[in-house]
């Protein structure tokens, strides 16, 4: 497991609010924790591993998409927050994230 | 390698109406009511989505998304961008024909107005059919579902969209079967698309003479703008061969993905989106380090 640190853990949701912010063309700061990325921005699935390749290349992560899929069986996204912490899961387990 | 920098890629059915002028600026939207008002009168279809039977307002909306296609093909025209060539994804080729030329738009609109006679010949045998998309999953891993299912007969992957995206078509029962079992091995996303047909399998070659026979009945003529097929790749400009592609691709496989791919391969740098769903950017874009990819709102 790879530690994680409050710092990279902010990175992370920079990444993931830029993206979201650039991609569903809104403004950044409205966008919270609690706005659910795909009833309120208009994300979709394919946005999600646009953002998973980003991330990938940003923290060297060996991640398959079937890992993380089958981890959001059991924690769908439904708000930011999740999409946060899903990839703080995928930067410490990587593919193990499927037995978290 | 020709001089190929841009390319149009035209979407096929599927959209969302909602989705199709949701974010259509009104100066486009003046011209798409013109040309919707105008396609539905000539075609003698009810303009009330809500008044339709089920089949009608499937064909309503494939005929809705087309005009918006039109509407977009021109809109970048207009601003100077114009395709250097071109690829339509499944029923796209049809939009795709009739913006470079080869086919009257009217007769484009009629191809769908003749697809659904494909319907309902199925309906009349009762035969049930569907299609599907999986996101997150690639097509090995999919086949291998459908193969561990024991369905190879009853559903096919009707496209390779992309390395993380497959279009499945088939039985209904059975393509409800594979969505299932796909997310249970991880995919992201499992979306059933309730059609009741199943194009890009040949589990519809039988149902869908009238429309083969209707294509003979127009000229095609050749585009001068090239085209690359999404079922072989090969490159495209003669009316009969263009015809061909629309005739054949309903019950064949799509290769997007290596649609996109010989298109790079050809020096293509720049992708743009006929579509007002933005679909076609958003299941075409990998690769996007190589490639930058447009839909009419960038522009």
């Amino acid at each position: 497991m790879r530690e994680i640190t409050d710092a990279v853990r902010k990175e992370i949701e920079e990444m993931i609010f830029d993206y979201y912010a650039e991609e569903c063309e809104i403004e950044r700061n409205e966008i919270t924790m609690e706005t659910n990325p795909q009833e309120d921005l208009g994300g979709d699935s394919l946005m999600f591993v646009e953002l998973v390749e980003i991330a990938s290349g940003k923290y060297d992560l060996d991640i398959k998409l079937q890992s993380i899929g089958k981890y959001m069986l059991k924690a769908p996204l439904n708000t930011m927050a999740d999409v946060v912490d899903i990839f703080c899961k995928i930067y410490q387990y990587g593919n193990d994230i499927v037995n978290q | 390698m020709g001089n190929y920098k841009k390319a149009f890629l035209f979407n096929g059915i599927g959209s969302k109406m909602e989705k199709l002028t949701e974010d259509m600026p009104s100066f486009l939207m003046e011209k798409f009511n013109d040309y919707h008002t105008d396609t539905f009168r000539k075609l003698n279809l009810y303009m009330d989505f809500d008044s339709c039977t089920p089949l009608e307002q499937i064909i309503n909306r494939w005929i809705t998304s087309s005009v918006c296609d039109r509407v977009i093909f021109e809109y970048y025209a207009e601003k100077g961008i114009k395709p250097d060539i071109c690829a339509g994804y499944s029923s796209g080729i049809g939009n795709l024909c009739a913006c470079l030329g080869v086919i009257p738009f009217d007769f484009s609109y009629r191809i769908f107005l003749e697809n659904s006679k494909t319907i309902i010949e199925l309906q009349k045998v009762g035969v049930s059919l569907d299609m599907g998309t999986i996101i997150g999953l690639d097509a090995d891993t999919t086949q291998e579902i459908i193969d561990e299912l024991a369905l190879q007969d009853s559903v096919v992957i009707g496209s390779v969209n992309s390395l993380i995206c497959v279009m499945i078509s088939g039985y209904k029962t059975a393509v409800e079967q594979v969505l299932e079992k796909a997310l249970a091995e991880g995919a992201l996303k499992a979306i059933q698309m309730n059609l009741p047909v199943a194009f890009h399998n040949t589990i519809v070659a039988p149902y869908c003479k009238d429309f083969i026979d209707f294509c003979e009945t127009q000229e095609f003529a050749d585009s001068t703008i090239p085209v690359v097929s999404s079922v072989d790749q090969r490159i495209i400009t003669s009316g009969n061969d263009l015809r061909y592609e629309n005739q054949s691709n309903i019950i064949k496989q799509m290769r997007w993905d290596l649609t996109i791919k010989k298109l790079q391969d050809l020096g293509v740098t720049e992708f743009y989106d006929v579509s007002a769903s933005f679909d076609v950017k958003k299941f075409s874009r990998w690769n996007k380090k190589k490639s930058k990819f447009f839909t009419y709102l960038d522009i």
